[in-house]
């Protein structure tokens, strides 16, 4: 299931036009990447919990030349199921 | 924030009814979860991308309980972001890469190491051994060209370059430069000693005589003993044929006394000659263990301090080339030891027989062209580079011999489960056949009956494969099919019939 098929049921399901549901669509998830971004993390309830990571520089080898490497650090963002997400 | 305000926020920011925002939300939530209980992917472009994964029922041991338990299976939601939002997080980092603090050294140097001990070993001692010999020679023809006869005496000079060079070669694997240096102070050095250590070595010598091969040489031997085995008390070499003179003037003729002093120049000439083959001797280890060696063999004859000091040199010079195969490794080594630099390197490359054994063999061929007896004794010398090359070979040897040798211990692998039949398991297929063995002796570890099959497929070349079996039917390899799928945690396990 990809946005397109998403856009299509929830406007079918709602009576919103598609065009209008994709508007909205689009506003939530970039709100929720703001919000994310301010606060570090964002719940749904029953649905689960989007949260930003840090991730610290760290050392790694190359494995194909086998050089010692320093990896710079980086966020990510981490993804946790709520326990009702999946029965 | 708690998602009524969410629904709040964004609603104001679309200027939109909230509630709107809200079914959407609700909607979407609901379908993504509805989708993922259905195992089915929820991609949403420039967002992320929902998917489920399945694990594995497993056991573990809990510490606490003291029993193992059972951890059931079950799937699990993940979640991974759209590139374009990753890298829209990542903005702050954007300007930072991975650096690379150290490089790998060790696998640049075995990579490196095989072809610095194949190739410039056996090519650098031969050039440099001309080299030097080149040098040497123009150095000894200088030194000895004001003497009366030049043909003897180049003899002796080839004889002084082949002894420095031993000394030489092993200083040889420093820098070149230093070579060239070391080389000619090495001479001016030898050359200084030698007329030093002439007297003291007198009285030594006097142990070493009354050998068979001390027979004089084959060109400058016949004529020198003979002078000089008459004139035992003439003390010097202008005096040999001082000797000579008033016993054999009683003939009248005045002509035959000018013959007589061209002989008498020509014994100068030969004295010469010898002495400087005793300095050669003098200075190089070899003679000096060989000394030791002879003064085991009683005293004989004794003769003048000169006498003594030619036939010691004639000695010297053939036992040396006589010793040079056989002996020659074992006396080097101390000489090797001494000299820091070149013996350290030797041993760092863990191949110091080969290299000595590679170096001697240019001294010993240069050494050929004036006596025969160093023809006979070439091949020992040879055959020392053989035998280092030699395991490499075993090894590969025995890398082929262990393929051939893994489904005779197969075959006689007994259980139960295993029959003559047509089906096996293809477990995988290597085009590397070490791994493949690795693999068939892995499983054949843990109770499986395996074989490693080559096939020649086209486009793809040798492969090897591990396959388990045999098994009568389908439905008696199906058990250790499942087991080996979840052993091995690979799909590409198939039963095949052949």
């Amino acid at each position: 299931m990809n946005k397109h098929d998403l856009v299509a049921v929830i406007s079918s399901r709602t009576g919103l036009t598609q065009k209008r549901v994709k508007e909205v669509l689009e506003a939530i998830l970039s709100g929720l990447i703001a919000e994310v971004r301010k606060n570090k993390s964002f719940t749904f309830h029953n649905f689960g919990k989007f949260e930003l990571k840090n991730r610290k520089q760290r050392k790694g080898v190359n494995p194909k030349t086998g050089d010692t490497i320093l990896i710079p650090p980086k966020e990510v963002l981490v993804f946790k199921p709520s326990k009702n997400l999946i029965k | 924030m708690d998602k009524k305000h969410f629904v709040e926020f964004i609603g104001n920011n679309l200027g939109s009814d909230p509630s709107e925002v809200e079914q959407v939300l609700d909607n979407f939530l609901e379908l993504t979860s509805k989708s993922l209980n259905d195992e089915e992917k929820v991609s949403i472009s420039d967002f992320g991308k929902f998917s489920t994964k399945k694990t594995k029922p497993r056991t573990t041991f809990n510490a606490l309980l003291n029993k193992e338990i059972e951890i059931p299976a079950k799937t699990k939601v993940s979640f991974s972001p759209a590139k374009s939002l990753a890298e829209d997080i990542n903005k702050k980092y954007a300007n930072l890469e991975t650096k690379v603090i150290e490089e790998n050294i060790e696998r640049k140097i075995e990579k490196k190491i095989p072809l610095l001990v194949d190739e410039p070993e056996i090519s650098e001692p031969s050039e440099m051994a001309a080299k030097f010999l080149e040098e040497l020679d123009k150095k000894a023809a200088i030194e000895t060209t004001p003497p009366i006869s030049p043909a003897k005496f180049e003899f002796g000079a080839e004889k002084k370059s082949d002894l420095s060079l031993a000394d030489e070669m092993f200083e040889s694997l420093i820098s070149e430069e230093e070579k060239k240096q070391a080389a000619k102070k090495a001479i001016e050095t030898n050359i200084k000693e030698e007329t030093i250590s002439k007297g003291a070595e007198m009285p030594n010598m006097n142990l070493n005589e009354g050998e068979p091969k001390f027979v004089l040489g084959d060109e400058i031997g016949p004529p020198p003993s003979s002078t000089y085995k008459r004139s035992t008390s003439t003390p010097p070499p202008s005096g040999a044929p001082s000797g000579y003179v008033p016993r054999e003037n009683s003939s009248p003729f005045l002509w035959i006394t000018l013959v007589l002093i061209l002989i008498a120049i020509v014994g100068v000439g030969i004295y010469w000659a010898l002495s400087t083959d005793v300095t050669d001797s003098g200075k190089s280890s070899v003679s000096i263990v060989e000394r030791g060696k002879r003064s085991t063999s009683p005293p004989v004859l004794v003769q003048d301090q000169k006498t003594k000091a030619i036939d010691t040199a004639r000695r010297s010079t053939k036992k040396e080339i006589i010793l040079m195969p056989e002996e020659y490794q074992t006396i080097q080594k101390p000489e090797e030891s001494g000299k820091d630099k070149a013996g350290i390197l030797i041993e760092e490359k863990k191949e110091t027989t080969p290299i000595v054994t590679k170096k001697d063999i240019p001294i010993v061929t240069e050494v050929t062209p004036t006596k025969p007896e160093v023809v006979e004794v070439k091949p020992p010398a040879t055959k020392p580079i053989v035998t280092p090359r030699k395991p490499v070979y075993k090894r590969t040897v025995k890398r082929t011999t262990l393929k051939v040798e893994k489904p005779v211990v197969t075959e006689s692998f007994p259980t139960e489960a295993y029959s003559d039949g047509n089906y096996f398991i293809q477990v995988r297929s290597y085009t590397n056949q070490a791994y493949a063995n690795s693999e068939a002796r892995n499983l054949r570890n843990k109770g499986y009956r395996t074989f490693v099959e080559t096939a020649d497929i086209t486009g793809k070349g040798t492969m090897y494969r591990v396959l388990v079996g045999k098994y009568k039917d389908e439905d008696a390899a199906a058990k250790d099919y499942h087991s080996l799928r979840v052993l091995l945690k690979s799909d590409n396990i198939f039963v095949d019939r052949r």
